[in-house]
């Protein structure tokens, strides 16, 4: 049973007066713990799908499934609580919040859940921070960092609540090689021990070597998969 | 501590300047709102005082038979109704457990006759002297001469009356038996230069006399201990005095009064004239003692003079009520009388009163919309500031309950600090007023304050007001940023980057 499942997806844009398809009948299915790139020129539809996928955005026409949820008819209560409890989204830009330090940031998504005691939710914070390497940081604020260690904060604050799936688009757009490779090896290494779904939009060459399976978009269709 | 709560702390951390701007719109609104209330309590309080407590009473008490409420400032001296069966209104008036005093006053015009000048008017309440103190005690303060009590005849003259007779007749009353003091003549006046009086004689202006005077003596001259300048127009009489000289006479004064001026009223229409101007035989002024030989006993069986009733009621009751339950009892006895507000009686004083309250009430209402309206523009400019932020607040999985709570946390905090020390420091001001002890300019400026002296008032229900007013100001002022700020999606976050 695939995790993801889109049907005929479309997605408009009214620009201007003019009406600009950025999906044009998407038909696509992810399973479980699959390490997957979406890979396309600009303009591709690539973020377009992403957002869709991440309930950011809603499909023009078509049938989404999350996690055996139809996402298109949810209202936005459902949609926001499924991207707290079933999904990490990795910004293209790292969208932190400013006002906090690392470990705050790390903690946010699970003090929206209120689910945990305060203790628990240092404890899993730190340990996240850790595994992203940021253990001398944590009480930096993003002003402080540099672009690597505040991707490696938004995949920790993505990956903190265990979701089911993780997107990120373009996580390595912003960065220097080395560090966007550190950040790959993360994801994959997360991806092995954890079983976590990742889906990672890139038109980076280098960044294919680490997917396990490749889906090209181009135009708003899906010409390989 | 809430995440909530430690976002919006650090937020408002972060964008002092917002914060301080935001912050001191509140500060200013809390510190006039307090004031103003303050002001106007203190006005409602000084009016309360005044002239319910000094000069009014609570309720006044009317005849059926008279048809406007104003009873106490009639335009041109136009005359109030007697009371008819006054000993059985006033014995349901004082049976009500809710009044605590009852005093019947008689109130008109009546003329100053002056040998040497022309004449002048003066309003009197005829009064119970006793009666009167024991409702009205701290009402009139003694400036000169002794208070009369019991039986005595005489005047307490006002102040005001005193002085207008002076400007008038250069006349200055002084109590029976007592020099000028030189201290209460007007700037520049000295003893030497006005004639001395120590008893004035009064005609009465009633449907019962046009003819007859009395001489009342001086026994003392009294200022109203608040709104002189108005209230001085009424001095006190003893009502034996003001009934005789009214015309109103009991069963045993009548024949004696009538055979006395048989031969005026003998005289018929047309002697009249030859009477009054020409060589008739009439008694001079300073010879007038109609009142001062023959009423040296004060009756209380004297009543048909009285025209009002005036009313102190139980602090712990309420006007409206009492003047129901009167109303009600009058009409079950089938009494001529009927019972109205003291700001009924009033009549326009009271509009006036009532005119300047709404003013002050208005301005703090413009303060409490201007500041909403700067705020709200405030946070609507900071909400479309953070558009990325919050977009990525609900991307990770924010509710809109939570941006919501978000900006009210932010606004509250600031409402808290700014508006309670905006508070705070208005009740300090509010303390310092009350200590400069600023007085009354003039009449109308009286009436704003209230009283004599600008005594803003600030008690726990008008903290708790102004801090009911921040209340509604914060949360009127969140509520369209945060329609704002809801309708940020996560899309509108990206599509910023």
């Amino acid at each position: 049973m695939p995790i993801i499942q889109l049907s005929n997806v479309t997605k408009d844009y009214a620009l201007g007066e003019t009406l600009v398809s950025a999906l044009r009948g998407v038909d696509f299915s992810v399973e479980k713990g699959e390490f997957l790139s979406i890979i396309g020129p600009s303009g591709s539809g690539k973020t377009t799908l992403l957002n869709i996928i991440g309930c950011i955005d809603t499909a023009t026409t078509g049938s989404v499934m999350i996690s055996d949820q139809e996402i298109t008819k949810m209202n936005d209560e459902g949609r926001t609580d499924l991207r707290l409890y079933k999904i990490g989204f990795i910004f293209q830009t790292f969208n932190l919040i400013a006002v906090l330090n690392v470990l705050e940031n790390i903690e946010f998504p699970l003090l929206l859940m209120d689910k945990l005691s305060k203790e628990e939710i240092r404890k899993r914070a730190q340990e996240h921070a850790d595994a992203v390497g940021l253990t001398q940081y944590t009480h930096h604020r993003p002003s402080e960092l540099s672009g690597g260690q505040r991707q490696r904060v938004a995949i920790a604050r993505a990956l903190v609540t265990n979701p089911d799936i993780v997107l990120a688009d373009e996580p390595t757009a912003n960065l220097d090689s080395k560090t966007g490779a550190t950040i790959l090896q993360l994801m994959q290494h997360l991806n092995e021990t954890q079983k976590t779904t990742f889906i990672f939009s890139t038109h980076d060459p280098e960044v294919l070597q680490y997917a396990r399976r490749i889906v090209k978009i181009k135009d708003g269709r899906i010409v390989e998969s | 501590m809430n995440i909530v709560f430690r976002i919006a702390w650090k937020n408002l951390m972060r964008h002092r300047g917002k914060s301080l701007v935001i912050g001191s719109i509140l500060f200013t609104g809390a510190l006039i709102m307090t004031v103003g209330n303050a002001v106007i309590s203190g006005l409602d309080a000084g009016l309360a005082q005044n002239f319910r407590q000094r000069m009014t009473g609570d309720i006044v008490v009317v005849s059926t038979q008279q048809l406007k409420d104003n009873v106490f400032f009639t335009p041109m001296g136009e005359p109030v109704e007697s009371i008819d069966q006054l000993a059985d209104v006033l014995k349901v008036v004082t049976a009500n457990p809710a009044v605590r005093h009852a005093l019947p006053v008689a109130k008109g015009v009546v003329t100053v006759l002056n040998e040497d000048s022309e004449p002048s008017f003066q309003m009197l309440f005829g009064v119970d002297f006793d009666n009167y103190f024991r409702t009205f005690p701290d009402g009139l303060q003694l400036v000169e001469g002794t208070l009369p009590s019991g039986n005595t005849l005489g005047l307490i003259l006002s102040t005001q009356s005193r002085e207008e007779l002076f400007k008038f007749a250069n006349l200055w009353a002084v109590p029976v038996g007592e020099g000028i003091v030189t201290r209460n003549l007007p700037a520049g006046v000295t003893p030497d230069s006005v004639i001395r009086k120590d008893q004035m004689v009064y005609m009465g202006f009633s449907d019962r006399n046009t003819s007859l005077d009395i001489i009342a003596p001086v026994r003392a001259i009294g200022k109203y201990a608040a709104f002189n300048g108005l209230w001085g127009f009424f001095s006190l009489i003893d009502i034996q005095s003001y009934n005789q000289c009214m015309g109103y006479f009991d069963d045993q004064e009548a024949p004696i009064i009538a055979e006395k001026d048989q031969k005026l009223l003998n005289h018929s229409e047309q002697n009249l004239d030859e009477m009054l101007f020409g060589n008739a035989e009439t008694t001079p002024i300073s010879q007038s003692t109609t009142a001062t030989s023959t009423a040296t006993v004060a009756t209380t069986s004297s009543t048909s003079g009285y025209n009002l009733i005036l009313v102190r009621i139980d602090p712990k009751q309420t006007i409206p009520d009492t003047i129901l339950q009167l109303n009600q009892s009058f009409k079950k006895q089938n009494l001529p009388a009927k019972a109205i507000t003291w700001k009924a009686a009033l009549g326009q004083v009271a509009q006036m009163a009532s005119l300047m309250r709404a003013i002050l009430f208005g301005f703090v209402m413009i303060v409490f919309i201007v500041a909403i309206i700067v705020i709200t523009n405030t946070l609507s400019l900071a909400a479309m500031e953070r558009i990325t932020e919050i977009g990525m607040m609900r991307a990770i999985g924010a509710h809109r309950r939570f941006i919501s709570w978000l900006f009210i946390t932010e606004t509250g905090v600031l409402s808290i600090v700014f508006g309670l020390a905006g508070i705070g420091v208005g009740t300090l001001l509010v303390m310092f007023l009350r200590l400069l002890h600023i007085q009354a300019a003039n009449n109308l400026v009286e009436l704003f304050y209230g009283g004599t002296t600008f005594k803003p008032l600030l008690s726990i229900t008008d903290i708790g007001l102004g801090i009911l007013q921040l209340v509604v100001v914060t949360v009127v002022s969140v509520i369209y940023p945060i329609l704002i700020a809801r309708k940020i999606s996560p899309m509108d976050a990206i599509s910023r980057e």
